[in-house]
């Protein structure tokens, strides 16, 4: 008997992507068209479950459910496997959802082209169900070249940064989109290398440090970043092997606006979080896969598009995957 | 890596700006302490990161503390993304002109067309097609006009 899908929501686009992405991940979707119905087969047991929260009646209905059910803290739901669908241009401003504690997952309600879209995702959600959602090599389409780079000192940075920007203008990526890009694996870089060290005490190491310092990244600081393209979709993972990064963090980081609130300047030499925010608002697809500890894994993915409005148009997600 | 050229005209200094603004990046030696006007031209620029962003607010909130008038001119679409993501990006100077991406709907060619703020602003967001650089077919507006002018309609 395979997996279980569970999808609470009465729209059709969601029927729809939901059918074609459980070929993919090789799941078993049940649908229902609300909470109550919904709750029935989450205490009875499913691997995932999608639920539409695209209003806060539609969250308040799904969380009281829970809460008068299994209970939010319950072992029957892993917000690893919980993935929220909002509207499709509500992934910006989901601050109250993902503050949830049921929250692992977003997703936007654009999902054409539905056959690249729920391949990425389902592909996403098969590698999630086997195991801890770690590594990019079936994350793309099949026969996907994916390069590796080690990097061993903080000041390979830069070079791999205009390499990469090199590589997505070369694949035919818009210009524009390839600066995106360029900087959205600059920041992720910078995090892996002076925001992931902690010493024995998890005290971060490099709080004080300038970012352009010259640190040997040799041993537990070595940094992977792998890289990869199936035609449809770039996808970058940068690793570290400290597992510090806290999800609380990710949260606040990516849903911080600045426009509402002046950024602040602080005496500490980070970016204070600004850096993963502007990625996120510039339109990229994250996954924040940390096995706590042990490694952290941010993977970004960018849809090549014909135009830079297409990019910024497109199906989204925000997935994050917490081992402990 | 960021370069720069440096021309003072009368009490104006007008500086140009080339290149990604990084960590590597110190405005004090390269631009200078505050005068009494500057212009900014950021039409070379095509990035600027996070560490980037810190160093430019600390340098022009150092002017605008000092009573420096700052003019943001040619900006590019990297800063006008920043300009629109940080309210308090431009440090309280004015933003006077802007690139506009443009794509052509013939060839698929890439362009940026420079238009004032006071342009933009009288054409209700609402940007005429231009004509593609590269082939001379028919460029539209390239970005969503409620984000790509989010500080002009809100400011």
């Amino acid at each position: 008997m395979g997996k279980k899908l569970l999808l609470i929501s009465t729209h059709k686009k969601d029927h729809d992507f939901i059918q074609a992405m459980s070929k993919i991940a090789e799941v078993d979707p049940i649908i229902c068209e609300n909470a109550k119905a919904g709750v029935d087969h989450i205490t009875k047991g499913v691997d995932c479950i999608f639920v539409d929260v695209s209003t806060p009646d539609l969250y308040l209905a799904f969380e009281k459910s829970i809460q008068d059910s299994v209970g939010m803290f319950s072992d029957k739901i892993n917000a690893n496997l919980v993935h929220f669908i909002v509207q499709s241009d509500e992934l910006n401003d989901s601050k109250a959802i993902i503050s949830s504690p049921l929250y692992g997952n977003l997703l936007q309600r654009n999902y054409e082209p539905q056959s690249e879209t729920a391949g990425l995702y389902g592909r996403f959600l098969k590698r999630e169900l086997a195991d801890k959602a770690l590594g990019l090599e079936n994350m793309l389409s099949p026969g996907a070249k994916i390069q590796t780079i080690k990097f061993t000192r903080t000041s390979q940075k830069q070079d791999a940064v205009e390499a990469i920007r090199n590589y997505v203008i070369s694949a035919k990526f818009k210009a524009r989109l390839s600066s995106v890009i360029a900087n959205a694996v600059d920041e992720l870089l910078m995090n892996a290398m002076f925001d992931a060290p902690v010493d024995e005490m998890n005290k971060r190491i490099y709080t004080q440090t300038s970012r352009n310092t010259n640190i040997n990244l040799e041993g537990k600081a070595l940094v992977e970043m792998k890289v990869g393209f199936d035609e449809n979709y770039l996808a970058v993972t940068v690793a570290d092997q400290f597992g510090s990064l806290k999800k609380a963090a990710v949260v606040t980081h990516l849903m911080k606006s600045y426009i509402d609130e002046s950024y602040k300047l602080k005496l500490t030499s980070a970016g204070a979080g600004l850096g993963l925010g502007n990625v996120f608002r510039s339109g990229a697809n994250f996954i924040f896969s940390c096995d706590q500890g042990v490694r952290t894994e941010v993977s970004l993915f960018f849809k090549r598009t014909a135009s830079f409005k297409d990019f910024k148009q497109q199906f989204r997600f925000l997935g994050t995957q917490f081992y402990f | 890596m960021i370069n720069i050229v440096k021309e003072q005209k009368g009490d104006v200094l007008v500086v140009k700006l080339s290149g990604s603004i990084e960590e590597s990046v110190d405005f004090d030696k390269l631009i200078g302490p505050a005068t009494k006007e500057i212009m900014v031209s950021t039409k070379a620029v095509p990035r600027i990161n996070s560490i980037g962003v810190k160093a430019w607010i600390k340098y022009f909130q150092g002017l605008a503390a000092k009573k420096t008038k700052i003019t943001y001119i040619e900006c590019s679409m990297a800063i006008v993304e920043q300009i629109n993501l940080i309210s308090n990006f431009i440090c309280g100077g004015t933003v006077s002109s802007l690139y506009v991406p443009y794509l052509c709907q013939n060839c698929g060619a890439e362009s940026a067309a420079p238009y004032t703020t006071d342009q933009v602003k009288k054409l209700e967001f609402k940007m005429p097609d231009a004509k593609c650089p590269k082939c001379g077919g028919k460029a539209s507006f390239d970005d969503i006009a409620e984000e790509y002018f989010y500080f002009l309609m809100n400011g």
